[in-house]
């Protein structure tokens, strides 16, 4: 299938939909909604995509969610679960800082979900904080209604300080620990769902995956400052071969990989792990699987991933609010198709590699290119194909070792299980 | 199968599975697990959201 543009669009702006549907697309309804429960935060970080890159929209949005934006966005989800018989769906409280909502709010969308949703469905609540405001009122609220944590850590007090700070400059790594050790009483140890950590550079790559690991999350991921080929990442020239982050990721991957028990889950290497192996990715960073997710923000605007706004002014919106469209009417906007076709969505450099199953055309907001728009490789190509081909390497190797050691042997055959 | 499942790297088809009882907890154990779930479950294919554990 190839999709042409016309002269002067930007992909995905003029992608053809209805060649789309003759060449018998289908969408796929969306199972992961993240609501934007507050429009502001308690800390000023200087890699933020929200607050500090090139999308001002945050300046009309800077409150919490209404409960009328809340209960519309919930019979939003409802509508939508029922409407495709979805069996399992994930909720996703963000901001902002989705704390600053307070305990009553994320009550209240955790209880209007579960009000609305058939019984048959299974629903996964999930918030994404920097920690700061979770004390044992907030961790009562979460365990009550079954919502999971992920923290922001950036690794020791150095690298978190460098860059994750409260306004007035002071870094915010007691606040955040604290707020791990409180998460790691048995009371609340369920509820941690894992670490996001932002790469910096100027870290020292195991010192950083140590100190994540001595708070004992369940999962750790490693996110790529957020950059594209008009703004590039810091410490990542656009016509260079070095590949920084790459190299960085690589020593955290070996340290990981041959440790002498699974010490943790880390997502970015699981999964490329699973696509090497021929698996799809649950991760819109890495691979092909069609993108699942909307964003509701604080105003009930229907956006696309908020990431996008670290690329300019406006790139996440759809025009589109919760009041006025469903969801299933945006499955038909052609950013979110771009999104779910796969090779389709990729310029032809990206088509022609033999690892783009693997990385996906990387992450879509770190493919924009004034001009031609998303359809590029990621600003980050060098990078992921020198983590792909080290991690590809590593597990082959293994993979051959077991065939030779299996040659060697009668063991009886195993059932495999999720 | 996911049209994903078919990548230049695939050997899954060739691999000997035996070797998991060997294997435990180990990375690639729990790699072939979840993939040999998703082969079984294509419908659960999709991907979410990066900023998020």
């Amino acid at each position: 299938m190839t999709l042409m543009l016309d002269s002067g669009a930007e992909w995905p702006d003029d992608l053809d939909v209805d060649e789309l549907a003759a060449n018998s697309w289908r969408p796929f309804p969306f199972r992961q909604f993240v609501l934007k429960l507050h429009g502001r935060c308690n800390l000023r970080c200087s890699y933020c995509y929200i607050y500090e890159m090139g999308d001002l929209t945050w300046r009309s949005r800077s409150t919490p969610m209404s409960v009328a934006v809340l209960e519309r966005a919930c019979q939003r989800i409802a509508d939508h679960v029922k409407q495709h018989r979805l069996g399992q769906i994930d909720v996703v409280f963000h901001g902002g800082e989705p704390l600053l909502a307070g305990p009553r709010l994320l009550a209240r969308a955790a209880t209007t979900l579960r009000a609305l949703l058939p019984a048959s469905t299974e629903l996964h609540l999930s918030v994404q904080t920097n920690g700061v405001l979770l004390d044992e009122t907030i961790l009562e609220t979460l365990l009550a209604h079954q919502v999971r944590v992920g923290l922001s850590l950036d690794g020791d007090r150095t690298a978190h300080d460098r860059h994750r700070r409260y306004a007035n400059g002071r870094g915010s790594y007691d606040a955040t620990t604290q707020a791990l050790e409180l998460l790691n009483l048995p009371a609340y140890q369920d509820l941690f769902s894992g670490l996001l950590c932002v790469i910096d550079l100027g870290a020292d790559p195991i010192v950083t995956y140590e100190t994540l690991l001595s708070f004992g999350p369940p999962t750790v991921d490693f996110l790529l400052p957020h950059g594209n080929w008009a703004t590039p990442p810091v410490g990542r020239g656009i016509d260079s071969d070095e590949t920084p982050y790459g190299d960085w990721l690589v020593e955290i991957f070996d340290r990981w990989y041959t440790a002498p028990r699974r010490e943790v889950n880390v997502r970015i290497f699981a999964e490329i792990i699973n696509l090497v192996l021929g698996g799809a990715s649950r991760s819109e960073s890495v691979g092909l699987s069609p993108v699942a997710l909307i964003v509701v923000d604080v105003d009930g605007s229907m956006e696309q991933v908020d990431t996008l706004r670290s690329v300019y002014h406006g790139a996440a919106a759809t025009g589109m609010t919760i009041f006025d469209r469903s969801f299933d009417d945006l499955l038909g906007h052609p950013s979110i198709i771009a999104r779910q076709i796969g090779l389709a969505a990729l310029g032809e450099t990206c088509r022609a590699c033999s690892v783009v199953k693997v990385c996906g055309g990387g992450y879509y907001p770190h493919r924009y290119r004034p001009g031609s728009g998303f359809r590029n490789e990621s600003v980050y190509c060098a990078d992921l194909r020198l983590l792909i081909d080290h991690v590809a390497n590593r597990v082959h190797q293994d993979l051959d070792r077991l065939r030779k050691r299996e040659n060697d042997s009668q063991l009886p055959t195993v059932t495999l299980g999720p | 199968m996911p049209e994903s499942c078919d990548t230049q790297f695939a050997h899954v088809a060739d691999m000997p599975l035996v070797s998991l009882a060997q294997l435990d907890d180990s990375v690639l154990a729990h790699s072939l697990r979840r993939l040999r779930y998703e082969i079984e479950h294509p419908e659960e294919a999709v991907a979410g959201f990066q900023n998020r554990i």
